[in-house]
């Protein structure tokens, strides 16, 4: 058995940056005012963990930063130093600082040294400590309570399973001064019994110096919740010389007995200081690697398997002796394995699942920055975090909710002078708010600021030449002239928005997930934008469509309409471009079959039916035999399998086990507007189109 | 680790076990059984332990019980020149003197 510690590793990263996230949200705590001691505890537990961990995988540079930081919060629980706006800053940077050790430590890229150590002097000067003091030394304050301590410490059978060793842990406690240690090994079973790999081991130590409880406890941080352990001050203080000897049972005969204590003081003095050696293997990219899991979930999957074995074994036993008796009895069975499997495909999709909370999180510090960079007084709400939503579309949605709640915070909200000239209060509100609603999650990025001034939207289109001044616009189109390129309606460019860069490409990366962006407002009072998303981005609800013998899948989000051609309403233009007059609008009309070469029978217009899509902003109408159904598909890679096909997205295998192409209507309607078809099979032309 | 047939030099009928480099959680099991293997067919044992260079609780805790079913058996266990390493870790955890090896490094 080997032990890859690579991979404690990774768990030590991501941990750690969910430590740096605790204590992010607890130092905004205190920022307003309403955290208790619990929040300084959580924090310094947090640091402290990252410290330890980051010591045991060899970062030092983590170590040695994370102890100034912990000495400092150490000393502010201890209630020796007091926390100001000043401190809550700095830590917030330092917070910022160990993310990016931690992040160039997963990604082995070089971590900005010049910058730590700006912050580490920073915060040496507010600790009052030389910044040439050695990180890991014990700081002489730490040692008001010094004293001698007892300590039990009986490991549970599995701790060393999970690459701990007491071994290690005894040589650190040795560093801090005298140790005395006594091992009790009654409860070691013969070899004949024994699982070497778990512990059967106690001990009792005697420590006898100046290590403080923390001291102590620290090296035993990693093993909390896998051992038994009491720390006490020892009794008298008294310690005997480093003659080893042993007692209870063990004697120099070597007879033994089941009782058997073995005591051993050390006489050995500390080792010199370990060396840090930097860790050169580099980390796997993570990131996106995994995903914890609520047990539950695992549970019902399990549930769900158990189930499906039950139906198959049904199955298979009604397969044995069949006849067609008990042919309802099959189609019973089969209508179980139906729901079986749909029921396993939904659990196995409620893995990828995890909390919006996890984009939300980052916006409690993203508001205090931009509030403190502005002068600025906003609050910010979060509601719904705990709406679920598919791990990839997370991960792809924080980017531009970060832009969106940055665009709120610097043209929405007014400054206070202004806020209470125009009788609001002081304080805006910046509300982020997440539900499920059919098949979609929702988001909506709210402020109560000064809302959309659409004359003015329009002007600025006009004058950047997107529309022409005499075009009529509904309030919607106007407001979604936010999302054309290069538009921004900021009378001041700053570096958080106002250069018309982001929200085109909010709305592109929005819509690539398959979701739609819109937004809403009232001049003076509030804006709201709101997404909409597909819960996952492995099942989509997909329309059939037949052209010739083949079927295709259109994306329900992107079908405006399906309708029957009239003939009255097709006009030709110049090349053999054709459009089609729905209501006040013109939409060209793309052959299907002509794009992708497919041989078909329905060349005509009238003998087949359009459907009317929109893919990024442009809408086209595609010709094709017919409409079969709408259902749900699973999509496969189709780069992964075969190669890119431009119009195609994926494929997904239907029910009859044929393969069916996926359309990617944005990519469709760019493949029909170049011209670059592909092959035609023996397609006749005969159409009755109205010139 | 391995074993060697012939007797050492020192001792007749015992049997020599050259520990390697590595006493450890991953090579327990291996040592568990190998002593096992010993137990059961009684001779004498030296250890040559002066390679060791990494040892843990695991390894150390295997050895304990080694020693204590040799000496039930009666079985004359010795160290050949323990490595520093053995020794520190073994003082460290209490276990010198039940592995009778010394304890001063």
């Amino acid at each position: 058995m080997t032990i890859d510690m690579e991979q404690f590793k990774v768990t030590y990263i991501e941990e750690s940056h969910e430590g740096l996230e605790i204590m992010e949200s607890k130092l905004l705590e205190l920022d307003s005012g309403t955290a208790d001691d619990e929040a300084i505890n959580s924090i310094f537990r947090a640091a402290h963990s990252i410290k330890g961990g980051g010591a045991t995988f060899g970062f030092s540079n983590i170590t040695d930063f994370t102890h100034v930081v912990e000495t400092l919060l150490d000393e502010i629980r201890n209630g020796e130093r007091t926390i100001n706006q000043e401190s809550i800053n700095l830590f917030l940077t330092s917070v910022d600082v160990i993310r990016d050790m931690l992040t160039a430590a997963q990604q082995g890229e070089v971590v900005d040294e010049a910058r730590a150590a700006e912050v580490k002097q920073q915060l040496e000067q507010l600790l009052g400590s030389s910044p040439h003091a050695e990180a890991d030394c014990v700081d002489p304050e730490e040692n008001v309570d010094c004293s001698d301590w007892d300590i039990h410490f009986v490991p549970f059978p599995e701790m060393l399973t999970r690459g701990n060793d007491v071994v290690r842990m005894l040589r650190e406690l040795a560093e801090l001064g005298t140790l005395t240690v006594t091992a009790d090994v009654a409860k070691l079973p013969p070899l004949q019994d024994l699982n070497p790999e778990e512990c059967h081991v106690g001990w009792d130590l005697s420590l006898a110096g100046d290590a403080t409880y923390d001291q102590i406890n620290e090296i035993f941080v990693w093993v909390e919740g896998d051992c038994e352990l009491v720390i006490t001050p020892h009794a008298d203080g008294e310690h005997s010389g480093p003659t080893a000897h042993v007692t209870n049972g063990v004697g120099e005969s070597g007879d033994t007995d089941n009782t058997t204590l073995v005591r051993q003081e050390q006489g050995v003095k500390p080792p010199p200081p370990k060396v840090a050696v930097a860790n050169e293997r580099r980390t796997t990219g993570t990131e996106s690697s995994s995903i914890r899991v609520d047990i539950e979930k695992i549970d019902a999957l399990i549930n769900m398997v158990g189930e499906l074995v039950i139906t198959q074994s049904m199955l298979s036993q009604l397969g044995e002796d069949f006849d067609m008796s008990r042919c309802e009895k099959l189609l019973t069975g089969l209508g179980q394995l139906e729901r079986n499997t749909r029921e396993l495909q939904e659990s196995v999709m409620r893995i990828r699942m995890i909390p919006i909370s996890f984009a939300f999180n980052r916006f409690p510090r993203m508001i205090h920055d931009m509030c403190n960079k502005f002068g600025k007084k906003t609050e910010l709400k979060l509601s719904g975090e705990s709406t679920e939503l598919d791990k990839t579309v997370m991960e792809k949605i924080g980017d531009p909710l970060v832009h969106l709640v940055r665009n709120s915070m610097d043209h929405g909200i007014e400054s206070p002078e202004q806020r209470i000239a125009v009788g609001k209060p002081e304080s805006g509100t910046v509300h982020l708010n997440a539900f499920h609603q059919g098949g979609n999650i929702v988001i909506e990025i709210t402020d109560d600021g000064a809302g959309l001034n659409k004359d003015k939207i329009f002007a600025k289109a006009v004058e950047k030449g997107l529309v022409e001044a005499s075009t009529a616009l509904s309030d919607e189109k106007i407001y979604d002239l936010l999302f054309q390129p290069g538009f921004s309606t900021a009378e001041q460019v700053t570096d958080v928005s106002g250069r018309g860069v982001g929200m085109d490409v909010v709305k592109k990366n929005i819509m690539a997930l398959g979701g739609s962006v819109e937004v809403a407002t009232e001049l003076g009072c509030w804006t709201t934008f709101t997404i909409r998303l597909p819960l996952t981005l492995a099942i989509l609800d997909g329309q059939l469509i037949c052209v010739g013998n083949e079927t295709y899948i259109i994306p329900l989000i992107s079908i405006i309409e399906s309708l029957q051609v009239d003939l009255k309403s097709v006009s030709a233009i110049a090349g053999k471009a054709e459009l089609y007059k729905l209501r006040d609008e013109y939409i060209p009309i793309i052959r299907f079959h002509h794009v992708f070469g497919v041989r078909t029978e329905t060349l005509s217009l009238e003998d087949g039916l359009l459907v009317v899509v929109e893919g990024n902003g442009n809408k086209a109408a595609i010709l094709v035999d017919d409409l079969l159904g709408q259902q749900q598909v699973v999509i496969k890679s189709l780069e992964t399998n075969f190669k890119k096909v431009d119009g195609v997205s994926g494929a997904t295998i239907l029910g009859d086990g044929t393969v069916a192409l996926i359309l990617d209507v944005a990519g469709l309607i760019r493949v029909a507007q170049s011209g670059k078809f592909q092959e035609p099979r023996n397609i006749i032309e005969n159409d009755g189109v109205a010139a | 680790m391995t074993d060697q047939s012939e007797p050492a030099p020192e001792q007749t009928n015992a049997t020599v076990i050259s520990c390697g480099e590595s006493i450890d959680i991953t090579t327990v099991m291996t040592w568990r059984d190998k002593l096992l293997e010993i137990l059961s067919v009684a001779p004498d044992v030296v250890f040559e332990a002066e390679s060791v260079e990494k040892i843990d609780t695991a390894g150390l805790q295997v050895l304990v019980a080694f020693m204590k079913d040799a000496r039930v058996k009666g079985l004359s266990v010795t160290w050949s020149n323990p490595s520093d390493v053995l020794c520190r870790a073994a003082m460290l955890t209490g276990f010198a003197d039940v592995l009778e090896l010394p304890t001063a490094v």
